[in-house]
């Protein structure tokens, strides 16, 4: 007979099994969690944009952007750099993903570095 | 008199029914609190950017649940058995980096290669890789009784140091690999089938397709074999799994295998979705995989879990935070969002236990 209702009531077991808390007390740990997940995504809505900075690799600073899902990055001044010439922007420190400031389009939080050729 | 009564009876039913009707009400809007957020942020999304609800957007949702899917499906295993298991994500890295350093082009790790070897050998190999792993988890977990969080963070370690070891092999010097084989790209990223619209096309890639396959593989193996129903057996009762002839040992091992195994599927589909493999790839994948997992209701109670729940909780997580990268929420807050998300899962997955207790 007892295996039937072991059935139908599962007992607390598993990494629950040592679980002492009232449901009336549960029930406010998760509202109130949910409350701070709703400040949460609230603030981050609030606050939102991807940070775009530049890293021009030894030329002169060019400040970051912030940019919102999908926008185009404003045209940045373009740095300079003493006896070399400045070849565009990079996704990658090395210089070979390539970034088009005029059809690229911002998805997410990154950094572009700057790509130099000898004069 | 009979009618009195009934009608008596009717009466106490009603004043009780009212009272547990809000106590209904609140079973269930706090037990589907989760499922609730996640529409109502999906409707805010939906107003402040259309773009949310266009093709292009639901392809890439689908494209990227798809892409999490085997991963979850492994974990998925391992909470059954109440356990978990945080070596996936670094699994996941190893096999990405195997894949990409043998299907390449410019054979960095192994300078005296001259050419990629088959596909399907690769595949294997990997597969044996992540399968290795999960017997280690699976036999340390399953011998010596030791939590799988303990089991699994010393695997995370070692496999990561792997993995930076491998790196540094032959010429590559600890750089990300890229450069892959046409072949292995055109394999998991090619075109299924492309939906037109009015600008244009969007592509489905073939990975949608393996993933779907996985998920019915697994569904086979959760619900019509024998090692499936010991599982569930062993993960909501050990003793009695044991005393009714189960080989728990055996059990426990083969879902860390399985695990194991399904992870290095997700490498391998990840390396080339990607298009290139570095120490940090599948780096906290685990969380986005327990987090779905629980979302979906398989509980660490044990023994509970549905393959279809993993999958619309899968489902579930991609969109809500797709959604919140279009709000161009930053990056750090995600964190904190997904870790609330995950305790708030737990504490609604605990409290529908603790209700029927």
């Amino acid at each position: 007979m007892e295996e039937p209702n072991q059935q139908t009531t599962p007992q607390l077991r598993g990494l629950y099994s040592k679980v002492k808390i009232s449901v009336r007390t549960l029930n406010i740990v998760i509202v109130v969690l949910i409350a701070l997940l709703i400040v949460c995504m609230a603030y981050g809505i609030k606050k939102g944009g991807f940070r775009v900075s530049f890293d021009t690799q030894g030329g002169t600073v060019v400040e970051s952007q912030i940019r919102m899902y999908g926008e185009l990055l404003e045209n940045p001044t373009l740095p300079t750099r003493e006896g070399f010439e400045f070849d565009g922007w990079y996704l990658d420190p090395g210089g070979t993903v390539p970034w088009d400031t005029d059809t690229d389009t911002v998805t997410e939080s990154m950094t572009l570095y700057a790509k130099w050729k000898e004069k | 008199m009979a009618e009195n009564k009934i009608k008596a009876k009717e009466q106490a039913f009603k004043e009780l029914s009212s009272k547990e009707k809000t106590k209904k009400i609140t079973d269930l809007l706090l037990n589907n609190a989760m499922y609730i957020i996640i529409v109502l942020a999906v409707i805010y999304i939906s107003i402040k950017v259309p773009a949310f609800l266009k093709l292009p957007s639901i392809v890439n949702v689908i494209s990227l649940t798809a892409a999490k899917l085997p991963i979850a499906l492994g974990i998925g295993g391992c909470i059954v058995l109440t356990g978990t298991d945080i070596s996936a994500g670094r699994v996941v890295g190893l096999t990405a980096c195997i894949s990409a350093s043998l299907l390449t082009t410019t054979y960095k790790v192994f300078p005296d290669m001259t050419s990629a070897p088959p596909i399907i050998v690769v595949l294997l190999i990997i597969i044996v890789a992540g399968g290795l792993v999960g017997l280690v988890n699976g036999f340390s977990v399953a011998k010596f009784k030791l939590h799988p969080f303990i089991v699994t963070l010393s695997t995370q370690l070692i496999v990561y140091g792997i993995i930076l070891m491998y790196l540094m092999r032959g010429t590559n010097n600890g750089q990300t690999l890229s450069g892959l084989t046409d072949g292995y790209r055109s394999l998991i990223t090619g075109t299924l089938f492309s939906i037109p619209t009015a600008t244009g096309s969007v592509a489905v890639p073939k990975y949608v397709l393996y993933s779907i396959i996985l998920v019915i593989l697994m569904w086979v193996i959760w619900n019509k074999t024998t090692f499936g129903k010991n599982m569930f057996a062993v993960g909501s009762n050990e003793e009695a799994a044991n005393v009714s002839g189960v080989n728990v040992s055996k059990t426990i091992i083969m879902v860390f295998v399985l695990a194991g195994m399904m992870y290095a599927i997700t490498g391998f589909l990840d390396g080339a979705r990607i298009a290139s493999a570095n120490a940090n790839t599948g780096l906290n994948y685990e969380c986005d995989a327990i987090a779905a997992c629980v979302i979906g209701g398989v509980s660490f109670v044990g023994g509970i879990g549905r393959i279809s729940g993993i999958v619309v909780g899968v489902l579930l997580l991609q969109i809500i935070f797709t959604g919140l990268n279009f709000l161009a929420v930053d990056a750090n807050m995600l964190y904190i969002i997904k870790g609330l998300i995950i305790l708030i899962a737990c504490a609604i997955d605990m409290r529908k236990y603790l209700v029927k207790k």
